[in-house]
């Protein structure tokens, strides 16, 4: 029997395509920078600064952004020389991570703010991405904030529990206590959603949105 | 554990992208099978579930802590196959809505956390619960010995394709490397056992039912697993020699360093070497690249034969007829 209702037509968005291919492009550039080719580093720094103001991004929200990303990546760069011997080679390797790094951050940061998410969904799905894929990535995408709330929820419901500090232990404890619970909360809303979607019909066979 | 982009080279970026694209498509293919059920709801609660977990840091050493990576979990929770696509949707996401991890450097991330985390994870937890017997104690103890291996293995993968992405520079020591990423993710592996296994023993004593149980199989069931870890390794072995680094590796290296010689022995091997298996009339990279695939098929073959005898018949359901 035919399926009674046909999926949306497949249609690929070329401007989503070129913010993805952009982008990608930029990270390619980025990764074959050496410590040499500053020049080039410094090209492709002022071209990626310049779509970000472009795409609305303010200094404030850039420094905020690279005041959390800069230290974790100079940690792992750092584990270069930690690892080789602070000699001038393995420093400009670690420097070269950074550049190579924080380029690629920023063309990552780009792509956020031009592409929403919902547009990113559409386009995998255009691009013939498993339709499983594509409705699990959706189903992710909508609980991810209900149950980051219900994980703040709980985090609160312990603070208040527990006046004072707690030793190591206790904090162990109580956080493989807090996942457990979120897991056997979300796994029950999953049964519940499932429930719902039988109800209205669900057969297993995904017909995404267009 | 995330990757950044600028650590890898493209080309490793690239290889270890093609591996996982493999193992994530295999594990939609075995979905498709039952997608009638709780498949897409069930995995995208558990893919938010474990982007949630992953936010919760607790404290390893003064100054460092770690979070949760959840690719045994993941499995314990969905299986293998709904195990690996969730973390591979958790690092989509992470990615495209959060700016975490690389955008070429999603391929190694994925082999590391999706592929080894969930695939290879629920392979340990599966052959230790089988020896620690099927209850409560025996799945915790197959999930913590899952995560912390699992943890190692994707450390010692990742200084290897760092290595390889020096493989350029004759100064890299891989022991060095290798060495201190260990001992750092010896501890994070610690914290990921006690965080996994301790929530897993949380909702099995709570709510068991809410834990994966694999379908009953007839038949072999291990013949699909040693089919998908044949061609894991083949692809690797295919993919991966020809990239390996010429320079000389840490024994070598340090007999060189000392000055030390060893006794020129006539050799027995079949081959030459491993450039040497078609000849050395330029046709040394395709003698590495078969090297690889006859010693791959080689080593499966002696451990399938060695294997045999560990071979187990699965138990009867309770009230069943025996005999």
């Amino acid at each position: 029997m035919a399926d009674p209702i046909p999926s949306p037509p497949r249609v690929v968005s070329v401007a989503a395509l070129l913010k993805l291919g952009a982008s990608l492009g930029i990270v390619l550039l980025a990764c074959s920078l050496s410590w040499d080719s500053w020049p080039a580093a410094g090209a492709l720094l002022a071209v990626t600064f310049a779509a970000l103001a472009i795409a609305g991004f303010t200094l404030k929200a850039l420094a905020r952004r690279l005041t959390l990303f800069l230290p974790v990546t100079t940690l792992v760069a750092i584990s270069i020389p930690l690892s080789q011997g602070f000699t001038a080679s393995w420093m400009q390797l670690a420097g070269t991570v950074i550049i190579r790094g924080a380029v690629s951050f920023l063309a990552g940061l780009w792509l956020i703010r031009v592409l929403p998410f919902d547009s990113l969904l559409s386009t995998l799905y255009a691009l013939r991405l498993p339709a499983v894929v594509v409705a699990s990535l959706a189903m992710m995408h909508r609980y991810l904030f209900v149950l980051w709330e219900e994980t703040s929820r709980l985090r609160v419901a312990r603070k208040a529990r527990c006046l004072g500090r707690q030793n190591r232990i206790a904090q162990w404890l109580a956080g493989i206590g807090m996942v457990g619970m979120l897991v056997i909360r979300s796994l029950d809303r999953g049964h519940r959603i499932h429930r719902a979607m039988l109800a209205r019909g669900w057969d297993g066979h995904i017909r995404p949105w267009p | 554990m995330h990757i950044h982009d600028g650590l890898l080279d493209t080309p490793v970026c690239l290889v270890t992208g093609g591996i996982s694209l493999a193992a994530v498509g295999y594990s939609v293919h075995r979905l498709k099978d039952s997608l009638a059920d709780r498949t897409v709801p069930m995995t995208g609660m558990v893919a938010a579930l474990v982007f949630a977990g992953q936010m919760i840091n607790f404290p390893v050493t003064a100054g460092t802590s770690g979070h949760l990576i959840g690719g045994v979990l993941a499995a314990r929770l969905l299986g293998p196959w709904a195990g690996c696509l969730a973390l591979t949707l958790v690092l989509f996401v992470q990615k495209f809505l959060f700016n975490d991890g690389g955008l070429l450097a999603l391929g190694p991330n994925v082999l590391h956390m999706a592929v080894i985390g969930s695939l290879g994870g629920y392979a340990i937890q599966s052959a230790v619960a089988r020896l620690a017997g099927d209850t409560i104690r025996g799945r915790v103890i197959g999930v913590v010995v899952a995560s912390w291996f699992t943890v190692m293995a994707a450390a010692v993968l990742c200084s290897i394709e760092f290595a390889i992405s020096q493989a350029t520079n004759p100064d890299f020591q891989l022991g060095s490397f290798l060495a201190l990423m260990m001992l750092f993710h010896s501890l994070i592996g610690i914290g990921e056992s006690l965080i996994s296994g301790g929530v897993i023993r949380f909702v099995a004593t709570r709510r068991p039912e809410l834990l994966y149980n694999p379908p009953a199989s007839s038949g072999r069931p291990w013949r699909r697993t040693l089919a998908a870890g044949l061609a894991t390794a083949v692809v690797v072995a295919l993919l991966l020699s020809p990239l390996a680094s010429s320079a000389p590796d840490g024994l070598e290296a340090a007999v060189q360093h000392s000055g030390l010689r060893a006794d020129e022995t006539p050799s027995l091997s079949l081959f030459g070497g491993y450039d040497q298996v078609l000849g050395d009339d330029g046709w040394e990279s395709w003698s590495v690249v078969l090297s690889g695939l006859i010693g791959t098929l080689v080593v499966f073959g002696i451990a399938l034969v060695l294997g045999r005898p560990l071979e187990t018949t699965p138990n009867p359901a309770p009230g069943a007829p025996r005999g």
